[in-house]
């Protein structure tokens, strides 16, 4: 073994542990983490295995024709943060790898352009959210009243939930406190009488919060035989689902009225 | 204190109940609805800009699907939101294919505003509600509420996401080929664009410092 395939092999484990925790953070399914990562690596005549975790992945690399010549790299992956704008790019990263033999370091510079451009502008993303909620609420029948009510509910809540991000509260704390907001907003429109559905005008105000893409992401792996990481997404979102709900209970705990009808 | 029965016309307006009919303009007008429901699902994901128009179709396409098959005696929620799943996974691969993105985050943000999260919700509140009336006559009908509410959304949101897979599952190959060929970005593009993030940064951290 030479220095310069010990530099090459470090070089392409610390870019593929990176590329897949990236992915992975994005909200890729798991199916589609493993694929990518190893299709970079085959370019480079190289075989990946990989064992990927929610927390966690473990990759494998060995050259194809010099097994003795391998590498394992543990790397923890960042917080959920999702972005279906680099599920593409990477995605398309990894083919533009794999047919124009794009080398080691471009590969990177064009990773490292990937993740950093910008998000979405926020203020844009708060009133569509809130937008898209209110219409998703007149899906459920409620009337005019109920559709403002869940637009300001999750006015306000989206805006806390960006705040307490940055403040770098615990996820869960922020979905109940979130919760408690959204539905204490929506309550307080309830309580002047604007609408005549309140249990729709409550209710909806938290939809926004169910983690959505995780559960479709676990059902897919579990689809794929990712059947640990399905559990693993399984048991995050119902404790999410859970601190949305004792959110939304603490509202009406202090409301005292019932938003079901039995 | 400030009571909405002192205006009644505004009262009456915000009490207004519209496009709740099982007609066909009602059904195509709530369809609007769940475009912009997916269209702001989405936004809030981050996608990229060039298949909005795809996810805002999909989205609708799904909807109105699922409403009309409603319609039928013969499909329940879960059944009539496997066919739907089905359609919108289908022109999703064509879309995704033409657009050269992977097909899950078109079809994805789309699924957001067909998924029963109303249910999700009360059944984890009916399931606090039981444990709160503990010993009392009322606590089964709540449990009886849990476990209705539970499996209904258990069962959409599994036809949902089943309907969806498998059409990727029979496009399996196809389905982690969608971005291959996309438009690759020139490098020294690539290079102007860090520069000038790398400027900006350094202007800010700049400013923090004074």
């Amino acid at each position: 073994m030479n220095k310069n395939n010990n530099e090459d092999i470090e070089d392409l484990s610390i870019f593929l542990a990176q590329y897949a925790a990236a992915l992975l953070s994005s909200g890729a399914y798991t199916s589609r983490v493993a694929r990518c990562t190893e299709r970079i690596g085959n370019s480079y005549g190289y075989d990946v295995h990989m064992i990927i975790w929610l927390k966690y992945i473990n990759l494998s690399i060995a050259q194809k024709d010099n097994y003795e010549h391998r590498r394992t790299q543990v790397s923890s992956n960042p917080p959920m943060n999702t972005n279906f704008r680099i599920i593409a790019e990477l995605s398309a990263l990894s083919w533009q790898i794999h047919d124009s033999k794009v080398t080691l370091k471009e590969a990177r510079i064009r990773f490292n352009h990937i993740i950093q451009q910008k998000h979405n502008n926020f203020l844009a993303t708060l009133f569509f959210a809130s937008l898209a909620n209110a219409a998703f609420c007149k899906l459920f029948e409620g009337d005019v009243g109920a559709l403002l009510c869940v637009f300001m509910g999750t006015f306000a809540g989206f805006a806390s939930k960006h705040i307490f991000t940055k403040l770098q509260v615990d996820i869960r704390g922020i979905y109940m406190l979130v919760s408690f907001i959204s539905s204490f907003v929506a309550y307080i429109g309830v309580h002047f009488g604007i609408t005549k559905t309140p249990g729709i005008a409550i209710g909806l105000s938290i939809i926004y919060l169910i983690p959505g893409i995780q559960i479709i992401n676990a059902l897919a792996d579990v689809l794929h035989e990712y059947t640990l990481m399905a559990l693993s997404r399984g048991v995050n979102m119902i404790i999410l689902l859970t601190c949305i709900a004792v959110g939304a209970y603490l509202t009406l705990s202090i409301a005292h009225v019932s938003v079901f009808d039995v | 204190m400030f009571s909405f029965e002192l205006y009644p016309q505004l009262q009456a307006f915000l009490h207004t109940e519209f496009f709740n009919t099982d007609s066909l303009p009602h059904i195509f007008y709530r369809m609007l609805f769940a475009m912009v429901a997916g269209f702001g699902f989405a936004y809030a994901l981050h996608p990229p800009k060039k298949i909005f128009f795809g996810i805002i179709v999909v989205a609708g396409l799904g909807y109105f699907i699922r409403s009309i098959l409603l319609q039928s005696p013969i499909f329940s929620l879960a059944g009539a939101s496997f066919c739907a799943a089905l359609c919108m996974g289908f022109v999703t691969m064509l879309l995704a294919k033409y657009e050269k993105v992977p097909a899950e985050i078109i079809v994805f943000p789309a699924l957001l505003p067909m998924f029963p999260g109303s249910y999700g919700y009360r059944s984890i509140l009916s399931l606090l509600t039981f444990t709160q009336h503990a010993d009392k006559p009322e606590q089964l009908t709540y449990l009886l509420v849990f476990f209705n509410n539970i499996t209904t959304m258990l069962s959409v949101s599994l036809s949902l996401v089943a309907g969806v897979l498998v059409i990727f599952i029979i496009f399996h190959e196809q389905s982690f080929t969608m971005t291959r060929g996309a438009k690759k970005t020139s490098i020294y593009q690539v290079f102007r664009e860090i520069r000038k993030t790398n400027s900006k940064a350094n202007i800010t951290q700049k400013q923090r410092e004074k």
